[in-house]
């Protein structure tokens, strides 16, 4: 089945500039509808309110990390099977091992380039 | 009138009340205060400083890139595309700022550790003689930051360690 560009895609960091980053690379990838959120509460409120298909995260925030934001949306009926992508610089075998306990569809490093973002989000949404 | 064992045990306090004083006067000499007052705390201000540069550079380096790419639609389909992928390296090199910004929050947290480490220190050698048995705060332990280039792993090792990750009972 092929992906739909139109779906709302929420995007989190709290850096600002990164959030613009990796914004612009989805668009270029075909994305559309693309929300930003700089925290992790901001986000959990704007998936549980709105109609989304991919989540994008970052790891490293305050006060709630990515991580904790992942295990919030795997322990909410309605958001449990949301796609989930882990962007991150965080980089050690423990930090990989433990998101993915958590549930993460996927695991991106950073620095990263938009064809490893197209990569993996065709391994978690399919072929677009 | 005191045993020889007595007095051996007070020879060798006053041996070591000498040595207190010695190193007091030695640590002091160093002006601990003045690392605090002249270095770290004005290399917190520039460190900020750093990241606050490269944030402003990043983000007009990506302002003129939306404005490039709001003039493709008036170019050739080729001259489009090719600006297009140019425009993506941009973006993907903008990557650059994230990552140093957290560097260099790494060093700031180097630098307040050093900082209460000589806090510490200006307490225990100062006239109240306070013990200084407060930890240092810990970080959220798998907040580690980004690696240096030669330990961190390829997108590649990430994938496998991702893979082998798969057969992990949660």
């Amino acid at each position: 089945m092929a992906v739909n560009l139109d779906m709302n895609v929420m995007v989190v960091d709290d850096y600002k500039t990164m959030l613009r980053i990796i914004e612009n690379l989805l668009r270029q990838l075909g994305f559309k509808n693309i929300v930003q959120a700089t925290d992790g509460t901001t986000a959990l409120q704007g998936l549980k309110d709105g109609d989304f298909g991919l989540v994008i995260s970052d790891w490293n925030m305050v006060p709630v990390t990515g991580l904790q934001l992942l295990q919030q949306v795997r322990a909410d009926a309605k958001l449990q099977k949301l796609p989930f992508i882990m962007v991150t610089a965080e980089s050690k075998t423990e930090n990989v091992v433990a998101a993915k306990q958590a549930g993460v569809n996927n695991y991106i490093v950073k620095p990263f380039n938009a064809e490893t973002l197209k990569q993996k989000i065709s391994a978690v949404l399919g072929a677009f | 009138m005191l045993q020889p064992s007595a007095k051996i045990v007070q020879a060798s306090i006053e041996d070591l009340a000498k040595i207190i004083a010695r190193a007091r006067r030695e640590v002091a000499a160093l002006k601990p205060d003045n690392i605090k007052f002249d270095h770290i705390m004005p290399s917190h201000d520039e460190l900020d400083a750093v990241v606050l540069a490269t944030e402003e550079a990043t983000n007009k380096i990506m302002d003129e890139c939306e404005a490039i790419t709001a003039l493709t639609t008036s170019c050739s389909p080729e001259t489009a595309q090719a600006l297009t992928a140019s425009i993506t390296r941009i973006f993907e090199a903008c990557n650059f700022q994230d990552i140093t910004g957290q560097r260099i929050t790494k060093v700031v947290n180097a630098l307040k550790q050093i900082d209460y480490k000589i806090d510490a220190m200006l307490r225990a050698l100062g006239e109240e003689a306070m013990a200084s048995s407060a930890s240092v705060p810990s970080t959220t332990s798998l907040l580690n930051g980004p690696q240096l280039p030669k330990h961190a792993p390829t997108q590649a090792e990430i994938d496998q360690m991702f893979g082998e990750a798969c057969g992990i009972e949660s």
